[in-house]
């Protein structure tokens, strides 16, 4: 806005001098720390930071590590399901809630409790209920299903998906918060009108509203999608990347590159590779979608 | 940002970031969106150049540090052996600050973040070996020898334990126990259960399996971490080749590392995995000892650290033993203690002092020995001041070879055999593939 | 009529089918922090405790011990609330003036950093771990609970700007204008104009800010102070190691006991807690 008056220029010092919080944040904390790990990824830095220059061989160093590619894999595998189980579970659970005329908070508050915990709590509970000793598979076992087995959270083929149902299990809520007020705040004379034309709700939700919505899936894809790049506690609490290394996560890698293993360089290298996988997704895809919205 | 519908108000804030990200550009309400980009990525540019250079330009400086002792003794008898020395130290003034964790690797992991934050605990208990080299290699030790001399440090151990605390000559590190890693933990009970008679050999090792495993029982108790399953591979490794293939293999020797025998060990090792439970994964060792311990599994491979702390659940000898590697008269051995960090400040520096002589002190050490069931590296321990597990090392050890075990050795070494056995063992890679890792990994 | 009492039928029959899967985990944990030892590790998950018992909760709350100290969770709990506190007073306090600079005083530079910070808090944490270490060094507060207070101001401030700016920019300038007119000047107007209409976005700003620090978990791993570790990673630490016979009742009850001061926050606050979840969903 434009303000007009003497005291203006005062005015605009003082508002630069509160700034100066929100500048040592973006130049420092978050773009200066940005470029100096970009840094160390191409320096000799081993268990301390050490700015001598190396070139790419923390690259060489990380892309011939299989345990990078494990993790790097399941961080598409994880990614994939957890949106797609959110994004399914979070949708439907907003219809069925905008379809109900009573009780809609105490499901909501049930539907949602879950993301006020922390993924810590998440990944320990679940572990218990999956753990084949202690949870599930004891359970079904001891009602007489002797031959049951679920045991994916030890397997080193399904411990990912574990760590997926967990994280859906946790963020399922917001999902469907952001599509339940999407759809409520849809016109309400489409309900009107498809009554008259005897169009059945489920035709209603999938052919006219859940299209209007884009910019929420585009909100919930994004969100989702920056959660999974970022996955370190659930990973570690749930699994801890095991078994063996089975369900290790780039966010968990570099965790353990950087201080376990003292290889500040190689994880430099991984954290690096996280940041351009997400904005070689992210690019195109938000391309896409606002090239849509203009065209 | 005339293109978000109005209805979906709540998205904006997000989609205001997602636009800029896009175009990098286009935030909130700019007039003229095109016109700032070129600025717009000059600015970005400083950005990076003055927020990177400022951290560029801070240096590696000596640590001031801190008074805590950080430190992975966590299960009863450990503990105990710790408030042992707690004591002592108390005793001779000190002030005690702890720093827990539930394993080596992660008590580890915390000192090297804390040195990169200039604030590391003044001493570490670990194993000392190839952790100590790197830290003392980079000048993040503290010289120990003032200390060490007037607290008569080496008067009371063998002049080769002597050498494992210094570095380059120097006292960096007080040894405090001499820890025997190749212990097998047997439920008696299971085996007599099962019909089963103590193995003495690879071989009825082997054939017994099956057996406890038709019985009902667990035939081989192990926890999920790969320090855990690489310990197992050491009583493997042992049974095909005897200590002449474990030294050779761990001191990277080129012929032992790509020969038949190395394969062999890694195959061997596979075809244990399914003699053990489903609920291995991510179990911690003292966990998994419970297992043996109360009749759920049969054997238990671990170091002695295992052999203590279960008093309400019976001592060693009643319906549990432990017999060091039956088909090998070898000694996997690492010496366990605690490294000094170079701290600066002047109190700290005392209590490293404190410390150093209250660990160093022949009685205090072997009453802790004696709480964690392992052995102290003082000479004025006797046989008599043993029982039970450590009392059979003492035994061993005069007619046994003493190998050193893959934890007192180079931290390269350590990880590339652990990363080798929790990939095959958790089916990640085959023998064949294990066998190419560890050449690629060792040699 | 009957066909939509079917229909409602099933309508209430997946509602409850979900509210299943989303409350067992805490069913599981409530009924198994309330039973002895022996109970938890005999019976079924999900049966009720034959016995029911506060031993582990209070085991778990003031002796349970991790390495020589044996205080149970209470001083990393007293901990946490010491770094959180001031830290969300900070950092809604500093969101406020910046979101009020940025959204009444625009200017193409404000609007830059706005950008710039925004992006940023995006990125993978695991970018900022080093040089944060680094710096903390410089400053002399590595692993102190200061060190936190700093780290979580910093990062909770690109989230408290954004929810505070938007607020703002919606509020209408006529407002502002009167008082400028009157004399007003930038802190006159923040304090007497702006601040007593924020009270709202300030509850929602305390609660995700306040929710984030708390559940936080990479940050408490890496900067925690010795023996002042905040919850996460105390919990952690405590569920992974095991004294003797690992007591998982009072594990689970530990777990319980750190979850539940945002539990009952979100209960308490749910609407705010919802308004901050789609607002602020930007820093999950």
């Amino acid at each position: 806005m434009r303000i007009a008056g003497k005291r203006i220029s005062a005015n605009r010092a003082k508002s630069w001098l509160v700034l100066i919080p929100a500048v040592v944040v973006a130049f420092y904390f978050i773009w200066g720390f940005a470029a100096y790990t970009a840094y160390l990824s191409v320096s000799k830095s081993t268990f301390l930071p050490n700015h001598e220059f190396i070139g790419a061989s923390n690259y060489r160093e990380l892309f011939d590590d299989a345990r990078w590619w494990v993790a790097y894999s399941n961080m598409f595998i994880f990614g994939g399901l957890y949106l797609a189980g959110c994004i399914a579970l979070g949708v439907s659970l907003a219809i069925l809630l905008d379809r109900l005329t009573r009780n809609e908070s105490l499901f909501r508050t049930i539907y949602l409790y879950p993301m006020s915990l922390s993924l810590v709590v998440t990944g320990l509970a679940w572990q218990w209920i999956l753990n084949p000793t202690i949870g599930i598979q004891k359970l079904v076992r001891g009602a007489g299903f002797e031959d049951f087995k679920f045991n994916w959270v030890v397997s080193p083929d399904h411990a990912i998906y574990t760590i997926a149902f967990a994280a859906i299990w946790h963020g399922t809520g917001l999902i469907m918060i952001l599509f339940l007020a999407g759809i409520k705040s849809t016109d309400p004379e489409i309900w009107k009108a498809t009554r008259i034309d005897r169009i059945p709700p489920w035709r209603v939700y999938f052919s006219i509203i859940l299209p209007q919505l884009r910019a929420t899936l585009l909100t919930a894809v994004m969100l989702l999608g920056f959660q999974v790049v970022r996955s370190f506690d659930v990973v570690v609490a749930l699994t801890d990347g095991g078994p063996g290394y089975a369900s290790d996560v780039p966010a968990r890698y570099v965790f353990e590159y950087y201080f376990q293993r003292g290889r500040i360089g190689q994880g430099a290298a991984g954290a690096v590779v996280m940041v351009a996988t997400m904005i070689a997704i992210v690019l195109p895809y938000l391309y896409f979608e606002i090239r849509r919205k203009e065209a | 940002m005339g293109w978000i519908p109005e209805r979906s108000r709540q998205t904006k804030p997000w989609l205001v970031t997602a636009h800029a990200r896009a175009g990098g550009h286009c935030v909130g309400d700019w007039q003229h969106p095109e016109e700032v980009e070129g600025k717009n990525m000059k600015i970005l540019r400083a950005t990076l150049a003055a927020g990177g250079c400022a951290l560029l330009s801070l240096s590696v400086s000596p640590a001031l540090g801190d008074s805590d002792v950080s430190h992975n003794w966590n299960s009863e008898n450990e503990a105990e052996a710790m408030r042992i020395f707690r004591a002592k130290y108390e005793e001779l003034g000190g002030e005690w600050s702890d720093t827990a964790f539930p394993d080596s690797e992660a008590s580890i992991a915390s000192v090297k973040a804390r040195f990169i934050g200039g604030n590391p605990p003044m001493a570490l208990q670990s194993a000392l070996g190839g952790v100590m080299q790197e830290f003392a290699e980079a000048g993040l030790l503290q010289n120990m020898d003032e200390a060490a001399a007037a607290g008569g440090w080496a008067d009371n151990i063998s002049d080769s334990i002597a050498a494992v605390g210094r570095h380059g000559g120097h006292w960096v590190a007080a040894p405090v126990f001499v820890d025997v890693i190749n212990w097998m933990y047997t439920n008696n009970d299971v085996l007599s259960g099962a019909d089963v008679s103590p193995p003495n050999t690879w071989e009825e090792f082997k054939a017994s399996l099956p057996v406890l495993q038709n019985a009902g029982a667990i035939p081989i108790a192990i926890g999920g971490a790969s320090w855990q399953e690489a310990i197992l591979f050491d009583h493997v490794v042992l049974a095909v080749g005897g200590a002449d293939l474990y030294e050779n293999l761990m001191s990277g020797d080129a012929e032992a590392v790509s020969g038949e025998q190395t394969r062999m060990a890694l195959e061997e090792l596979a075809s244990l995995r399914q003699f053990t439970d489903e609920g291995k994964s991510g179990r911690s060792w003292n966990d998994t000892n419970t297992l043996m311990i109360t009749g759920q599994a049969a054997y238990f491979f671990m170091g002695p650290w295992a052999a203590g702390g279960y008093g309400d659940l019976g001592d060693e000898g009643g319906s549990w033993s432990c017999r060091l590697t039956p088909w090998d008269a070898s000694l996997t051995v690492v010496a366990d203690g605690f490294q000094f960090i170079k701290v600066t400040d002047e109190s700290d520096m005392a209590a490293q002092v404190l410390l150093g002589n209250a660990v160093m002190d022949p009685a205090t050490q072997i009453a802790a020995a004696r709480a964690k069931g392992t052995l102290p590296v003082t000479t004025a321990a006797t046989a008599s001041d043993f029982d039970g597990c450590p009392a059979k090392a003492v035994d061993a050890m005069a007619d046994s070879t003493s190998i050193t075990h893959w934890n007192g050795r180079s931290v390269d070494v350590g990880n590339a055999i652990k990363d080798t056995v929790t990939a095959l063992w958790n089916e990640a890679i085959d023998v064949e593939t294990a066998h190419q890792q560890l050449i690629d990994n060792l040699l | 009529m009957k066909r939509r009492g079917i229909k409602g039928a099933l309508l209430y029959a997946s509602l409850f089918a979900c509210a299943v899967y989303f409350l067992a985990p805490l069913y599981v944990m409530v009924v198994a922090s309330f039973k002895t030892l022996a109970e938890v590790r005999d019976s079924s998950i999900i049966s009720l405790p034959t016995v029911w018992t506060i031993e582990p909760w209070i085991k778990a709350w003031s002796t349970a011990c991790s390495g020589l100290e044996c205080n149970g969770i209470r001083p990393y709990f007293i901990a946490t609330f010491e770094i959180a506190v001031p830290a969300v007073a900070l950092a809604v306090l500093l969101g406020a003036l910046n979101g009020y600079a940025m959204a009444k005083w625009r200017s193409r530079a404000a609007d830059l950093i706005f950008a710039l910070i925004l992006i940023g808090s995006f990125v993978p944490l695991q970018l900022y771990l080093i040089p944060l270490a680094v710096t903390l060094r410089e400053l002399g507060i590595y692993g102190t609970s200061f060190g936190l207070v700093l780290i979580h101001t910093a990062y909770g401030i690109p989230l408290t700007t954004m929810l505070f700016r938007n607020f703002y920019v919606s509020l209408p300038d006529e407002l502002m204008r009167a008082a400028i007119m009157d004399g007003a000047g930038f802190f006159k107007i923040f304090r007497s104009i702006v601040l007593p209409m924020s009270g709202s976005i300030a509850i929602v700003a305390v609660i995700l800010v306040f929710s984030g620090i708390y559940n936080d978990f990479l940050f408490a791993l890496t900067f925690g102070e010795t023996g002042k570790r905040p919850i996460m990673a105390a919990v952690q630490n405590l569920v992974a190691s095991s004294y003797g016979i690992k007591e998982h009742n009072v594990n689970i009850a530990a777990v319980m006991i750190s979850a539940l001061p945002t539990l009952l926050l979100f209960l308490a606050t749910g609407k705010f807690f919802v308004r901050g979840l789609t607002q602020g969903a930007i820093k999950g």
